[in-house]
């Protein structure tokens, strides 16, 4: 069965994460739409990508990127119709690349009709469909999410007198998943799309879909139980469809979304990412180590998903408060690059656009245990805005070529939804996918080429990771192994040239081929194998018994 | 003289764990005897140190005993290690690094050991505690190496509070002469912690010739002079109580190879005091040091029988050594009943150049002329404590500066004994 036709084709997927709204503009409106991205499917079959996960692109007052959902049955007018949805998502399964569709249940937008509706008298059917309260002190213990801007996770809503719950901005009330009306309703929002054929949802926040007092309304067993339903039911009538889970919580927390194979069929591993960075910066294979070593077993059937930057900030949330001020200190020391409990910058300005680091941390990226997600622009080392407020500046359009709007739009640049990057380092005439077509050498190249290397090897989206823990700490080692098929990944975190002495007696025999030259190495014998790695270099080897 | 080889003295062992380490910010070597049980607790400390004020910074720890060539695994932290410890977040990994050396080496190659490592690993910073110090805590360590790394000095000299009694070859010898030809005054000239840069550690590696006895017995204070006389930035810090040595057992060793080194640094460095150094005051952190006076126990008739015997078993030996009028005069004490004996600070000092002078000339071998100085210093010594019985701490510092100044006072009539040609006595 080849992994398209498999149910747990998620765990062999790279998949690509973006903005319809970021990614390409076809009607010269200022604002990308599906029909842009459905034009541009071929780059990411080139790319090499097999899914794609969209962010919300429903109808919404967008005050929050789109998580503040108006209309869960359409899209958003500036990205074009229903039909162009459908459209898009033909021509995406046509070249084998499933779609993954951002789904928010815990809150709407307080435009949304059921809150309209809600809002309008304590007597109105959907009143008990949101969390009010008389008080505003319920719930105490739980926490406030977005520092920088709430001071409670109640609102006074002035029209029907009284406080409403919400975990996130004031605008996104909360639903009330006790409400028995309000599970079916999502249900059935979610057939929706189902139906229709997308893939799989990466559900919004799931550890608040349910409020107890006298806890921090975080992770509580009534959550899981509505997930198991929402399971059961997509197991039931839609075998094959995933769901993924937004928890940005400890890796033990987030376990218990998986369940007995009965909640999610992935989580975003948060702690990894982090680390990642916090690993090369301290030139030390402990942070990375440590989590992973501290992340439980998970069934079978299921899967983390690991990633190095995204669309929200860098999220420092799952790590200590010393390692956060770490952090800080060495990733954004100008405090406009902090938001919230975060740091809002792309991949490549975080590393200095130092091709070497960037190289690695993709290398890590594509040979840890998980799924990885590319975020749109990261593969050509796109840079950000930090001066666009919120994380807009990681969410600015998608740089296709030098030319006029960087090939994204033929709107007047005062239209386009946000301003291009272009300054001398990052921006569109420097940076973009044509010129870095043009090049073997180009990022975007060795990108493709990663991707290629790493499908070669379901060992890596499947496999075992054991680690090794040569005397030197700068080299993160570590055996992939799923049945006779073995891979060494060998990382060297820091910038300068490192000798390192692995012990692989258990291997002895085995000749290790480098996956990206095919190159044959030395076989292993009884003595510890030494190799020598230029800065930030990383090796992938195939360890093969000849 | 013992030889060493240049291409041996880093084995291959330690190379492979400086590589396995890489470069670091900051080194703290911990030298040891073999079978020190108060290892695990100074390697505790230091490591506590460490991650609570210098937990960013890539650190390693060295530890250089004899019993390690007996085989234990090198990357195997010792059991106090805290890295499983919760209550200490650490957010890289802490090295350890195990150093072999030889019971037959030089007593010069623990220091020189923890120099290559410092040097080979780039390490900004390094700390020197040994591990018999029982008193040492976290503040130690921070003590020494925050002036370092903090405010760039290149040598920090430790300042401890101890008994008047003890210390008194520094008391006597070391800080007063040291202060008089290096012209900064501090205190602890050989001590078993300290402190100092990564250019420091450079510059000696360069500097020394490693080979030469007179080094290997006097390596710590030949750096501390270094550092001194080569205008790096050098400072003195407060460490605390530092209780008395149990035993003395090799005292009559840790002497001649104190005086030995002592002199063979005068000598070294001869072309920098020679051409006269003024006064300058070092910039002590934290309070000065600090003298207690609990009543101890000290057989000074015996410390003055043994003055008076050897200056008679040894009058041959020092009448090559020392001036004539020196010489009787110090024959003369031996004639007073113990408790009038007191042997001047003029006579001392004088008697002290002459020595340095003679080791400078060569007049004898150098090691029996070590060995000669024994029993003068014992002399000094039996009359220093009869001075002091009662002494307080304020007095003692008076004292000791008019020691001092008397030091300088016949510091030219020494210099001009020093570039004396010829052989013997004058």
């Amino acid at each position: 069965m080849s992994s398209s036709q498999q149910a747990d084709w998620y765990k062999d997927s790279i998949i690509y994460q973006l903005h319809v709204r970021t990614f390409c503009d076809s009607n010269g409106d200022g604002i990308g739409d599906f029909r842009g991205l459905q034009n541009r499917l071929d780059y990411l079959q080139e790319l090499g990508v097999n899914a794609i996960w969209l962010l919300p692109f429903y109808p919404s007052p967008l005050r929050d990127d789109g998580y503040d959902i108006a209309d869960y049955y359409s899209v958003h007018g500036s990205y074009g119709t229903l039909d162009d949805f459908k459209s898009f998502l033909a021509a995406a399964k046509a070249r084998g690349i499933r779609v993954i569709i951002e789904m928010v249940l815990n809150h709407t937008s307080d435009q949304h009709p059921w809150f309209l509706e809600a809002r309008s008298s304590h007597d109105n059917p959907k009143r008990d469909w949101y969390v009010w309260s008389e008080t505003d002190d319920r719930y105490r213990q739980a926490r406030i999410i977005f520092l920088d801007t709430e001071l409670s996770n109640w609102a006074w809503d002035p029209i029907s007198k009284a406080y409403y719950w919400h975990r996130f901005f004031s605008h996104q009330p909360d639903l009330n998943f006790d409400n028995f009306e309000v599970r079916e309703a999502l249900w059935d929002v979610m057939k929706f799309w189902l139906d229709m054929g997308v893939d799989g949802f990466r559900l919004d926040a799931v550890p608040y879909l349910v409020e107890r007092e006298g806890t921090n309304c975080e992770n509580l067993p009534e959550t899981h139980a509505i997930i198991r339903e929402l399971r059961r039911r997509l197991d039931e009538s839609f075998p094959g469809r995933m769901i993924l889970a937004e928890a940005n919580q400890w890796p033990a927390d987030v376990r218990a979304y998986f369940g007995n194979d009965d909640e999610f069929h992935m989580a975003f591993h948060f702690p990894l990412m982090p680390r990642m960075f916090m690993g090369l910066k301290l030139e030390d294979r402990k942070p990375i180590i440590e989590i992973l070593q501290r992340t439980p077993q998970i069934p079978e059937s299921c899967q983390w998903c690991i990633f190095l930057r995204n669309h929200d900030e860098l999220t420092l949330e799952m790590v200590t408060d010393i390692e956060r001020d770490y952090m800080y200190d060495e990733y954004a020391r100008d405090k406009t690059m902090r938001i919230n409990l975060g740091i809002r910058r792309r991949l490549a300005p975080l590393l200095d656009n130092d091709r070497r680091r960037i190289e690695l941390l993709n290398g890590l990226l594509m040979s840890l245990p998980g799924t990885p997600i590319v975020y749109y622009g990261d593969e050509i080392g796109m840079g950000d805005n930090i001066y666009l407020g919120d994380r807009n500046g990681v969410r600015t359009p998608m740089q296709w070529n030098a030319h006029f709007n960087s090939g994204f739009s033929s709107a007047d640049p005062e239209r386009l939804y946000s301003p291009v990057i272009s300054n001398p380092v990052y921006g569109y005439q420097a940076i973009n996918v044509d010129s870095q077509r043009r090049s073997a050498h180009s990022l975007l190249s060795w990108t493709k080429r990663l991707i290629q290397v790493r499908k070669t090897a379901k060992v890596f989206s499947r496999g075992s990771i054991e680690f090794l823990f040569p005397a030197n700490h700068r080299v993160l080692a570590y055996i992939r192994e799923l049945g006779n098929e073995r891979v060494l990944a060998v990382n060297n975190l820091s910038d300068s040239a490192q000798a390192v002495e692995l012990d692989l007696r258990k291997f002895k025999g085995s000749i290790p081929i480098e996956m990206f030259g095919e190159t044959l190495f030395p076989r292993i014998g009884e003595n510890p194998y030494l190799l020598t790695m230029g800065p930030y270099q990383f090796y992938w080897f195939r360890l093969r018994k000849i | 003289m013992a030889q060493i080889s240049e291409e041996s003295f880093l084995s291959d062992d330690l190379l492979r764990q400086l590589i396995s380490v890489g470069d670091v910010d900051l080194l703290v070597g911990i030298p040891s005897q073999a079978h020190n049980d108060n290892v695990a607790s100074i390697v505790r400390i230091v490591e506590e140190c460490l991650l609570r004020n210098f937990g960013r910074e890539r650190v390693a720890l060295i530890h250089v005993n004899e019993s390690a060539r007996n085989g234990s695994d090198p990357s195997t932290p010792p059991s106090s290690s805290l890295a499983s410890d919760s209550t200490v977040e650490s957010l890289r990994t802490f090295r350890w690094i195990n150093a072999k050396t030889d019971s037959a080496a030089p007593p010069g190659s623990t220091l020189r050991t923890i120099l290559l490592a410092a040097d080979l690993l780039h390490a900004k910073g390094c700390a020197v505690i040994d591990a018999s110090a029982e008193s040492a805590n976290p503040a130690w360590v921070e003590g020494l190496l925050a002036p370092i790394y903090r405010e760039q000095f290149d040598f920090v000299s430790p300042l401890y509070s101890r008994h008047k009694f003890d210390g008194l070859l520094t008391r006597n010898l070391l800080y007063p002469l040291c202060r008089t030809l290096y012209g900064k005054p501090m205190r602890e000239l050989r001590a078993t912690e300290f402190a100092f840069s990564g250019r420091l550690a450079a510059h000696c590696l360069a500097q020394g010739n490693w080979e030469l006895e007179g080094l290997q017995a006097s390596a710590e204070m030949w750096m501390a002079v270094n550092a001194i006389s080569n205008d790096f930035r050098c400072c003195q810090t407060y460490l605390g109580p530092k209780p008395r040595a149990g035993s003395s057992a090799g005292v009559v060793d840790a002497i001649r190879q104190t005086v030995n080194g002592l002199f063979w640094c005068m000598e070294s460095t001869s072309s920098y005091w020679l051409k006269g150094v003024e006064a300058q005051p070092l910039r002590t952190i934290g309070p000065d040091h600090q003298l207690t006076s609990e009543p101890i126990r000290v057989n000074r008739k015996k410390l003055f029988q043994m003055y008076a015997s050897g200056v008679a078993e040894l009058s041959q030996i020092l009448g090559t050594i020392l001036g004539s009028e020196t010489h009787q005069e110090l024959v003369r004490l031996t004639t007073l009943d113990e408790t009038a004996f007191r042997m001047s600070d003029a006579l001392w000092v004088r008697t002290v150049y002459e020595f340095a002078a003679a080791y400078h000339r060569s007049v004898i071998n150098r090691d029996h002329l070590v060995q000669a100085f024994i029993p003068i210093y014992r002399g000094r010594v039996c009359s220093f404590l009869l001075q002091h019985r009662t002494s307080d701490s304020t007095g003692m510092e008076t004292d000791l500066e008019v020691l001092y100044r008397e030091f300088e006072r016949q510091k030219n009539s020494f210099i001009e004994r020093w570039n004396t040609k010829g052989q013997g006595a004058s």
